[in-house]
C-alpha cells in the first residue's frame, strides 16, 4: 500500500472487494494503519478503503443479510480503532489528515454517529 | 586437622547451598534442573549436597522475610527436606532423587498446588489455541482447495503473471497489467467478483 505503484493495484483490489475481503484486508493491515496512513502513497490507499467502507455501510437495503451488515459495521470499527489511538499523530500529519477528512467527507450526520457509537 | 576440615565445610555449605539454589534449584518453579543434579556424583558430593539442604532448611530462622517469601521458603523446605531423606536413603547414585523429581504421586503443599492450579491456564490456552488451529487449517485448506479450481479456470497466460505476483506487485508495468487484467474481466451485472482473475488474485 505504500509502494508508489502497488497503492494504485491494492485501491484496485479495495474497489472491487466484498465485505468479506475487506475483513481479511483490514485485519492484515490493521496494525499498521496509521503507519500507512501518514505515508504519501499509502494514505491514497486509505482513503480508499474507508470511502469502500462508507459506500458499503450507506447503500445497506432491506435485502442485504444481517451477517454482511454487521461485517460491513465490523470492518469500519476495526479501522476506526486502529486510528484512534494515533489521532492526533493523523491530524497534525501533512498526509494523515486527508485520512480524517475522508472520513468527515464520506460519512453523512447519520453514518456519523456509527464511529462515536 | 579434621574438626578445622568440617568447621571448613560447614563454611562451604552455606555457599554450596547457594550454588544449588542458584544452578540447580529454580526457586520461582521450585523444581531442580536434573542436568545438575547429575553432575554430582560420588558419596563426597552427595554429602556437600545434603549439608547444603540441611543449611537451607536452617535459613529461614536466621533471617527475616516478607510473608510471600516465608510462605516460599516453607514449600521449599519441605521439598528440601524430602530431597535430603532420599539423598541420605540412596547416596550413591542419586536414583532416588530422580524419582523424587519425577514422581507426580506425591503430595503437593499448598503452594506447589496453587502453583499447578496456575500453570493448568496455559494448557487450556494451549489446547483452545490447537482448536483453532485446526479450524485454521480446515479453512486454510478448503480456501487452498477453492483456489486451486480457480487456478487451473485460468489462462496460462494469466498463471504466469500469478506466479510473478511479487514482481509485479512492485514494478510500475506489472501493477498496470495487474489492475487491467482486473478490469479486463469485470463482467457489467457482477462487477468484479465474477471476474476469475480478481478472485484468484485475492485468494
Amino acid at each position: 500500500m505504500i509502494n508508489q505503484f502497488g497503492n494504485y493495484l491494492c485501491q484496485k483490489i479495495i474497489e472491487g472487494a466484498d465485505a468479506n475481503t475487506l475483513s481479511i484486508i483490514i485485519s492484515t493491515i490493521s496494525n499498521q494503519l496509521v503507519f500507512i496512513s501518514l505515508n504519501v502513497h499509502g494514505t491514497r490507499a486509505v482513503q480508499t478503503l474507508i470511502e469502500k467502507l462508507a459506500h458499503n455501510v450507506n447503500s445497506q437495503t432491506a435485502e442485504t443479510s444481517q451477517n454482511e451488515r454487521m461485517l460491513n459495521h465490523c470492518n469500519l470499527v476495526s479501522v476506526i480503532n486502529a486510528l484512534d489511538s494515533q489521532i492526533v499523530d493523523l491530524t497534525m500529519n501533512m498526509h494523515g489528515n486527508h485520512v480524517l477528512q475522508q472520513f468527515l467527507m464520506v460519512f453523512n450526520c447519520q453514518g456519523q454517529e456509527a464511529p462515536v457509537g | 586437622m579434621e574438626s578445622a576440615d568440617d568447621s571448613q565445610k560447614l563454611k562451604i555449605t552455606q555457599e554450596d547451598f547457594r550454588q544449588a539454589e542458584t544452578s540447580g534449584y529454580c526457586p520461582q518453579t521450585h523444581q531442580i534442573n536434573p542436568m545438575t543434579l547429575f553432575a554430582y556424583s560420588g558419596d563426597q558430593q552427595t554429602d556437600k549436597f545434603a549439608h547444603a539442604f540441611s543449611a537451607g532448611a536452617q535459613a529461614p530462622t536466621q533471617q527475616t522475610f516478607a510473608t510471600e517469601s516465608l510462605l516460599k521458603q516453607g514449600a521449599r523446605d519441605q521439598r528440601l527436606a524430602r530431597l535430603e531423606k532420599s539423598a541420605q536413603s540412596n547416596s550413591s547414585d542419586g536414583s532416588s532423587l530422580t524419582k523424587e523429581i519425577f514422581n507426580s504421586v506425591l503430595p503437593l503443599s499448598f503452594e506447589e498446588q496453587l502453583k499447578s492450579d496456575n500453570q493448568a491456564l496455559p494448557l487450556r490456552e494451549e489446547r483452545s489455541c490447537s482448536n483453532s488451529t485446526l479450524e485454521s487449517s480446515e479453512l486454510n485448506s478448503m480456501q487452498m482447495g477453492n483456489f486451486n479450481v480457480l487456478y487451473q479456470a485460468l489462462s496460462t497466460e494469466d498463471q504466469g503473471i500469478l506466479c510473478n505476483l511479487n514482481f509485479n506487485c512492485f514494478d510500475q508495468l506489472g501493477c498496470r497489467m495487474l489492475q487491467q487484467k482486473i478490469c479486463a474481466g469485470n463482467d457489467e451485472k457482477f462487477g468484479v467478483q465474477s471476474n476469475p482473475f480478481y478472485n484468484c488474485l485475492v485468494q
